[in-house]
């Protein structure tokens, strides 16, 4: 009885993890890919989404809209807040390559990576998007992209109730697409989560999470640029 | 639990509690209306807290601090609305309870740091540091420390100060809510907020026995500067005239300890590697700059002036 839980245990496991594709694991910015001798580098961003509150967890439509209607004036608040000079960070990135001596060059217009074609591979680090059009497209060997997904505050919920308070996040990624073969020369998953300084409920204007918010906005920069300074 | 063990306890839950009560009330204060105020001048008389105990405790971070996310199945059985309605507060109750089962959890993890000082720090209180920082501040003659059912004539500061070590032992900071009134109309505040000082990093290969080291000469010393500073940022506060120009928001970085910290402030003055800034609660700060080289080595900024004016 028991090796037939474990036959049935087994055959759903490979049945659901079969269905979905292993998430990207972070690669590391080789040391050679710094040099001066690299190809010609093209630094890119995704445009940036609404700074925004989000509530996982509150999955039925009550539940939802519970948390919402709880969380209100902190949604108001947040809307309001600034992607600040994030726009500038595809700018600043580009600043760090070339005093590393590389030939980098930005891209002005914001990248949008879901309407790249799929591309399949079984061989692991590679993209999942075929970038290998845009080699053509901006003139450049390979690809640094800033992907920003998700900006503002978070706040998890079990159905109806909050288990934790809300924090500030900066969620995204950062990777360097080989454009030749479209394979990662880098990948660097951001997930950024900051409380507030003490107590965080404070309407109207929520001093603790903003300071919050604006920290992880630094730290966020601070992620995709770092493998470069080093 | 001994009973210093308790009082000290009590000690702490009282100065966060009172910590927690200014900050709120300081959330839309800090500027003074009215006439500025120098104390320099008039002279004022520092009132002693309640409790005599200096509170010390370890830096905390709650950024991994919360539950996960997820559904949750409320048991209804056959009550219906109502059975839902006592799931869903019982649900709240206990999540709550662990909530704040797991922030004390964490700070007591992080009042762990104190430990090896914990025999000096028993012994600090608020007489002494206060005592020993107006001395620091450098106007002696115009201020003097009072009981807390002392009365006295002029400006009453009171002031309640809580100090944190950082998990890396490199920095102290002092938490310092602050009240201030004429004593002859005590219900009316001139000046109410937190002056939050992040000390200069302690660089020690062996930071335990620097802050240990003659029975905690350093970490006395440091603790009576945080806090002369911070009654010298007090006056310079009451002394500011109300500006129209409106200050600039900005990201500030800076070092506590050995970690890099941000906060989103207003420049209030920047000299000796450390800047003065009025934070998005109103409170000031004074933090050590980040930067690669040291602070200028100046003798305006050596010693005592480490904490410049």
């Amino acid at each position: 009885m028991k090796s037939l839980f474990a036959a049935v245990a087994l055959m759903v496991s490979v049945l659901l993890t079969g269905c979905a594709s292993p998430p990207q694991t972070p690669v590391s910015l080789k040391s050679e890919v710094l040099t001066a001798k690299t190809p010609k580098v093209g630094v890119a961003m995704t445009a940036l989404p609404k700074v925004d509150t989000q509530f996982p967890g509150a999955g039925c439509l009550l539940c939802l809209a519970a948390a919402s209607l709880t969380n209100q004036s902190l949604t108001a608040h947040v809307q309001t807040l600034k992607h600040e000079d994030l726009a500038q960070l595809k700018a600043d990135l580009a600043k760090v390559m070339r005093d590393k001596g590389m030939d980098a060059t930005v891209i002005d217009e914001p990248l949008d990576v879901a309407k790249l074609p799929k591309f399949d591979s079984k061989v692991p680090n590679f993209a999942r998007q075929d970038f290998t059009s845009l080699k053509a497209k901006y003139g450049v060997d390979k690809l640094v992209v800033i992907q920003i997904t998700a900006l503002g505050a978070w706040r998890n919920y079990a159905s109806y109730i909050p288990t934790e308070d809300p924090k500030a996040v900066f969620m995204g990624s950062g990777y360097m697409v080989n454009l030749a073969d479209n394979s990662l020369d880098w990948y660097q998953p951001i997930d950024l989560r900051k409380s507030a300084d003490q107590k965080w409920d404070e309407p109207p204007k929520f001093p603790g999470l903003t300071n919050a918010y604006y920290q992880v906005l630094e730290m966020g920069k601070d992620a995709v640029t770092k493998p470069f300074i080093q | 639990m001994s009973m210093r063990d308790r009082v000290k306890r009590q000690a702490l839950c009282l100065a966060a509690g009172m910590l927690a009560g200014v900050a709120a009330m300081a959330a839309d204060a800090g500027i003074v209306e009215g006439a500025p105020v120098a104390l320099d001048e008039s002279g004022f008389a520092l009132k002693l807290p309640a409790n005599d105990a200096v509170v010390y405790r370890g830096l905390v971070n709650y950024d991994k601090a919360g539950g996960p996310a997820g559904a949750f199945l409320y048991p209804v059985g056959t009550a219906g609305l109502a059975g839902l309605l006592v799931g869903i507060a019982t649900h709240g109750t206990l999540v709550e309870a662990g909530k704040n089962s797991e922030k004390t959890r964490l700070q007591n993890e992080a009042d762990k740091v104190l430990t090896p000082f914990r025999p000096v720090l028993d012994g600090m209180t608020h007489r002494i540091l206060m005592g020993e920082g107006l001395q620091r501040l450098g106007v002696p003659a115009k201020a003097r420390v009072i009981d807390a059912n002392e009365s006295a004539d002029g400006w009453i500061v009171e002031s309640l100060p809580v100090f944190s070590m950082t998990q890396d032992r490199g920095a102290l900071v002092l938490e310092n809510a602050l009240l201030v009134y004429a004593a002859s109309d005590p219900s009316n505040p001139r000046y109410r907020n937190v002056v939050k000082v992040v000390s200069n990093l302690h660089d020690d290969a062996d930071l335990e026995s620097h802050w240990g080291a003659d029975e905690g000469k350093r970490l006395k010393e440091e603790s009576e500067r945080l806090f002369g500073h911070s009654i010298r940022l007090l006056m310079q506060a009451l002394q500011a005239r109300p500006s129209d120009q409106t200050q600039v928001e900005k990201t500030f970085r800076y070092i506590e300890g050995k970690e890099q910290r941000m906060e989103r402030a207003q420049l209030v003055r920047e000299n000796c590697g450390r800047a003065v800034i009025k934070t998005l609660r109103g409170w000031l700060m004074s933090v050590p700059l980040r930067q690669s080289a040291p602070p200028p080595q100046s003798p305006e900024c050596s010693g005592e002036m480490a904490y410049p004016a």
